[in-house]
């Protein structure tokens, strides 16, 4: 069977999440709140909640019509990791298999724009590419060592990059 | 005829490629060398003959014989440009028909790994995307705005996201 290379992404991208949000929940207030010292959204918990209700707020814009997600997407930090999971396993799906979304064009986003559903699909995976990356840069700079959330260690923690024995 | 989301992830990463090298065009040498002040590969000169070296490498372990790619990709800073858009116009390809990698397993890389052909258009997406983040904020430290270039942008720039007319 062909592998299915969009779902590998997406899959990706569900696991780099629950590494950032597992050590994101190990740090203190202090940390959380920390004032970024690079160019980032914000602090750690203020781009972490972006990142997760951001990737909500894509989802909903593909799936729900206007009237029902005019009302931005609101978390808390204790509502993160369970959303990350919500919405990630929803986007597998629809990596797997887009036959609800193919037909759709011209969708209407809150703030106002006509948008095709490809563009969220890649914004999906760019945006939470970008803001693992600028948490990764603070907890850098706060003494932590954050966890590498490449397609090489995906590939490890899934078996599937493996050192040759010898 | 339904939408390609893989080849839009692959087309956006060329697109995204082109801007970051575009905003580093008019760099001087000491802006280009600069060391930087968060977490990095290293400077921006460095990083960009990393991304566009390992980006070659990545394309390579996908389409070459591995006594053929045995030793390591050396990219001068004047070669990124043409080797960006070159690597990406061949992944581009294979993410539009990967019949060509499809058959593929464990393949060996230099440094003694079997990895599966997924893993590795997993990494060119989300290695580009790092690193590109990570230049944006080594231009941001330098007092340059860096340009915008996510998912939404992407699709403005082609036309498929526009703003809903009054």
């Amino acid at each position: 069977m062909n592998e299915n290379y969009l779902v590998r992404i997406f899959e990706q991208n569900n696991w780099a999440n629950q590494e950032i949000i597992e050590v994101c929940l190990t740090l203190t207030d202090e940390q959380l709140d920390a004032a970024p010292t690079s160019a980032t959204y914000g602090s750690i918990r203020e781009t972490l909640l972006h990142l997760i209700a951001s990737q909500k707020g894509y989802l909903r814009t593909l799936i729900l019509p206007l009237e029902d997600r005019r009302d931005p997407v609101m978390l808390t930090l204790e509502e993160v990791q369970e959303s990350a999971t919500e919405s990630g396993q929803a986007f597998l799906a629809l990596a797997r298999d887009s036959s609800s979304i193919d037909g759709k064009t011209q969708i209407i986003t809150r703030d106002g724009y006509i948008v095709e559903p490809w563009v969220l699909m890649v914004q999906v995976i760019n945006h939470g590419t970008e803001h693992r990356e600028q948490i990764k840069s603070m907890l850098t700079a706060l003494g932590i060592t954050p966890p590498p959330t490449d397609g090489w260690y995906y590939g490890e923690s899934t078996g599937t990059v493996a050192k040759i024995a010898t | 005829m339904n939408e390609n989301y893989l080849g839009r992830i692959f087309e956006y990463n060329n697109w995204a490629n082109r801007k970051i090298l575009d905003a580093c065009r008019n760099l001087t040498d000491a802006q280009l060398d600069a060391d930087p002040a968060s977490a990095t590969y290293g400077s921006i000169r460095k990083t960009l003959v990393h991304l566009a070296a390992a980006q070659k490498g990545y394309l390579r372990l996908l389409t070459l014989p591995f006594e053929q790619r045995n030793s390591p990709v050396t990219l001068t800073y004047d070669e990124v440009w043409q080797t960006i858009q070159e690597s990406g116009e061949a992944l581009l390809a294979i993410a539009l028909d990967p019949s060509g990698i499809d058959g593929m397993t464990r393949i060996r890389t230099r440094d003694s790994f079997h990895v599966e052909p997924w893993v590795l258009l997993v990494q060119i997406i989300n290695h580009g995307d790092e690193h590109r983040e990570q230049i944006k904020s080594m231009l941001t430290a330098l007092g340059i705005t860096p340009p915008n270039m996510d998912g939404w942008m992407y699709g403005e720039a082609v036309g498929d996201m526009v703003p809903v007319t009054t």
